[in-house]
């Protein structure tokens, strides 16, 4: 890859990155924040894409980027009224730069009507009907702007850009980064050429011109480091404060002296540029409200060798933990007092990989404000969509595949759960139709809630189109949970015919299926005329597990600590048995079925005994409770997780493996698919058709 | 048989490197590109639902690998391995990886390609599904194992089909 796609990709990257953001902040605007915020934040998403389009020489996307900012622009001073037509357009907008840059980067052609619509639209609104073609700043630091609290306040940068003797010759065009530099903000630039060699030694392919730009931007440091960052040794990028943003408001009595910017023959002082009020140092970034930590773009084969390692290293850890266990503890006290210090640093380090690789949920949760309006537009409903809790961070391969199932379920709960607007006032509901996206850490799992304040599962139609389907015996006598449940059998459906919106395929059962496949869960829980809640149990980490080591025979068996609710050795009383084969624990008032492991698994050499053995009280979402008899339980550890499939395959009752501090696997169990295994084979000898699904 | 494809004296065809092992009073051969690596039988961690010539999963290297026991495979009697047997860990084409437990490996050999064969019909016969032909050395006849229809066809159709499917609703109540 050359250099230069190479930097197309990360521009590429950056801008699915500021997109969202985009759409986070038109969803503000639509809802009760402050909207001066919104409307600065997708400012600066939109002139972003704007400068990297310009850079890039993607004129389309420039150019759109260009009238939306322009728009933007009147809407910050106050110009424009941020009314319905406005947040149409901003709607509109973001969705057309998204098009304009899978366009860009896949060559899927944007709708061509629906671009010029769009573009028409924000040039009128932004009074540029009249201007000619090109590029033209309309950067609000550039003019005199006072009075208004929109105004963001300005930095002015010295940059010095050297080129090295490779740049050329990896395919970067000094002149993009100078444009790239320009669409940060006001500049100045100088040319050095002292470096100059006489005609004869001119070698055409170095470039022997340095640059000193002098840039009054509101963009923060790291936009600037950010360019520097992609020329990696290219070329010598040096970045210098030398007038710091005016603070607002003003300090009173200051006691800072009043310093003048640096002297250097190469900068041009800039008239415009507001007057010096703190001492410049080029260590000293810009004060701004919402000051971006450093980041560091990190390919993700790296981050799972790093994940690797730390898995080695727990290993190896749980190696020594056992090799120590039989030595004496007073004679090697400091032995173990470092075994535990290890320990706990080995927890802290696998904690920070898995930091590492999260990513806030927000990446996927701001993508669905546009969905909506299409739905809604659609079928004629009216939805509002409340998010919270979109900061909270899973591992990235999880948000990468979340989008998928949370987009059909989003389309399944408008289709299937909210009610039409008429019977939602018949039924004396609010007419507008709630959503509520939620997301949470509980432990080492995230658990993403999607409810509606819809009919809840129309119990009744989905077991009859079950029985139509033959998914379901005619004379099946379900529970309403077990009848929820059928809407995940894979070729369930009750659309009655085939809509745009769902029931082309694409079933609840492929999001179980995705959900499962990460390590996750699905649940449900309905209530007639009061709505659906979704519930996804997803691992923080798809490497690391806090599992429960149990002993079942002569190996050992782990359970994931997260469905854990007790474990008990029980008293004969609290063992019920109905029929011989299959006896119950009664827990906390109920009855859960006892699953020996022993005989789930044909295990040989474990305890038969239920007394003399310990239950593991499991509760697993979307699947049924369990009693899982082991003999003994060994300890709650963190475990790596081992993927079965990647060399054998998928086998039922079991998500995976991890590697003991023995170095021999041990599997780990998978209590849904366990219980419902189990179950299956129960229920063919009578509902052998339900089997079948 | 085609006797004429016995390898000649003169012959300069190109050479492939195999290795030996046998089962039984039979031996058979891996192409040597596909061995990883050779271990001593030792019990491997047993996985439930799966076909009697699964023996279990190991550890190779931070990967679970599972372990075949290759003469039930072929629909021979079981394997009692002892400390004695080797497990020839190989790989298929799609980089996946399995271990092969056999009684022992004999040697490396060289053969020309002149002295291979593709596989000849055998009816009825339980081992051929997994050979992927023969090699003529000194007069014997010798099955190559074709690891990538070991590796994929881990478990017979229809064997287990019954846990394939993803869980439904009649588990949970």
């Amino acid at each position: 890859m050359s250099e230069e796609e190479d930097l197309k990709r990360i521009f590429f990257l950056e801008c699915e990155e500021l997109i969202g953001n985009a759409e986070q902040s038109v969803e503000a605007l639509r809802g009760d924040g402050v909207p001066t915020e919104a409307i600065n934040a997708l400012f600066r998403a939109v002139h972003s894409v704007k400068g990297g389009a310009g850079a890039f020489g993607i004129e389309g996307l420039a150019k759109f980027a260009h009238a939306f900012e322009s728009f933007m622009d009147r809407l910050r001073k106050g110009r424009a009224e941020l009314d319905q037509a406005a947040l149409d357009l901003l709607f509109d907008g973001v969705d057309v730069l998204r098009m304009l840059v899978e366009e860009a980067r896949d060559g899927i052609r944007a709708p061509q009507a629906r671009y010029e619509a769009a573009l028409s639209g924000l040039r009128e609104a932004a009074g540029l009907e009249d201007e000619p073609e090109g590029e033209q700043e309309t950067l609000p630091v550039a003019e005199a702007e006072t009075g208004t609290e929109l105004k963001v306040p300005t930095t002015q940068y010295r940059i010095r850009f050297a080129p090295g003797p490779r740049l050329m010759t990896a395919g970067v065009d000094p002149l993009r980064i100078l444009r790239a530099i320009k669409a940060l903000g006001d500049v100045s630039i100088e040319v050095d050429d002292a470096k100059l060699p006489a005609l004869v030694e001119l070698d055409p392919s170095v470039c022997f011109y340095a640059w000193t730009i002098t840039l009054d931007s509101a963009a923060p440091r790291a936009d600037i480091e950010e360019i520097s960052e992609m020329l990696d040794d290219l070329a010598e990028i040096e970045i210098e404060v030398t007038c710091e943003p005016q603070p607002e408001p003003p300090p009173i009595g200051t006691s800072l002296a009043v310093t003048e910017a640096p002297k250097t023959a190469a900068t041009k002082p800039n008239p415009a540029a507001p007057p010096a009020t703190a001492p410049a140092a080029s260590a000293v970034p810009p004060p701004r409200r919402d000051k971006p930590v450093p980041t560091v773009r990190v390919d993700v084969p790296k981050l799972e060798r790093l994940g690797n390692m730390v898995g080695e290293l727990i290993i190896t850890q749980a190696f020594l933990a056992r090799q120590a266990a039989s030595l004496d503890a007073d004679e090697h006290r400091s032995l173990f007092r470092a075994l535990d210090e290890m320990s706990q640093h080995i927890r802290d380090l696998a904690d920070a990989a898995t930091s590492i690789r999260a990513q806030p949920l927000k990446v996927v949760f701001s993508r669905f404000g546009a969905q909506i309006r299409d739905l809604e537009k659609a079928t004629g409903k009216r939805i509002r969509l409340e998010v919270r809790g979109d900061s909270t961070e899973i591992d990235k391969t999880v948000v990468d595949r979340l989008s998928e199932p949370l987009t059909h379920m989003i389309r399944n709960s408008i289709d299937h759960g909210i009610e039409p607007t008429d019977v939602r006032i018949a039924a004396g509901k609010d007419p507008v139709g709630l959503l509520r996206l939620s997301a949470e850490q509980r432990g080492a799992q995230v658990v993403i809630e999607l409810a509606d304040d819809g009919g809840g599962v129309d119990r009744e139609r989905v077991l009859r189109k079950a029985i139509e389907k033959g998914l379901v015996p005619a004379d099946a006598a379900l529970t309403d949970e077990e009848i929820d449940n059928i809407i995940f059998l894979p070729g369930f459906s009750t659309a009655d015919s085939v809509t745009s919106i769902s029931g082309r395929g694409v079933g609840m059962d492929a999001v179980r299926e995705t959900i499962t496949e990460m390590g996750g869960q699905v649940g449900l829980v309905s209530r007639p005329g009061q709505g659906t809640t979704f519930s996804l149990y997803l691992p923080l980490s798809l490497a690391i597990l806090d599992a429960m080591v149990t002993v079942v025979g002569r190996q050992f068996y782990l359970i994931p600590t997260g469905v854990i609710v007790e474990s008990l050795r029980p008293p004969a009383s609290a063992i019920v048995r109905m029929d011989e084969a299959s006896p119950m624990l009664s827990w906390r008032g109920q009855m859960v079925r006892i699953l020996p492991l022993a005989k789930e698994f044909a295990i040989d050499g474990a305890v038969e005994d239920p007394t003399l053995s310990i239950l593991v009280v499991v509760r697993p979402a979307g699947g049924e409770m369990l009693a899982i008899q082991v003999d003994d339980l060994i300890g709650q550890e963190p475990v790596v997780v081992k993927s079965l499939e990647k060399n054998f395959r998928k086998v039922p009752g079991l998500s995976a493996a991890t590697i003991l501090g023995d170095g021999r696997p041990a599997l780990i169990l998978d209590p849904p698919t366990l219980g419902s295994s189990f179950g299956r084979r129960r229920k063919q000898e009578t509902t052998p058709m339900l089997a079948a699904g | 048989m085609d006797a004429k494809r016995q390898p000649v004296q003169a012959d300069d065809s190109p050479e492939a490197q195999f290795v030996s092992f046998e089962i039984g009073a039979d031996t058979f051969l891996i192409p040597i590109e596909r061995v990883v690596e050779f271990r001593i039988w030792s019990e491997p961690t047993a996985v439930p639902h799966t076909p009697e010539y699964v023996r279990g999963i190991v550890n190779i290297r931070g990967e679970i690998v599972p372990i075949y026991d290759v003469a039930a495979r072929m629909g021979r009697t079981h394997t009692q391995p002892t400390d004695r047997h080797v497990v020839v860990i190989v790989r298929g084409e799609d980089s996946r990886s399995i271990g092969l437990v056999v009684d022992s490996v004999t040697d490396i050999v060289n053969v020309r390609t002149s002295a291979m064969a593709p596989m000849p019909k055998i009816e009825g016969g339980k081992a051929t599904p997994f050979m992927s032909g023969v090699v003529f050395i000194d007069s014997k006849i010798l099955g190559v194992t074709d690891i990538d229809r070991l590796v994929q066809e881990t478990f017979p159709e229809g064997e287990h089909q019954t846990y394939l499917a993803p869980p439904d609703a009649a588990g949970s109540r």
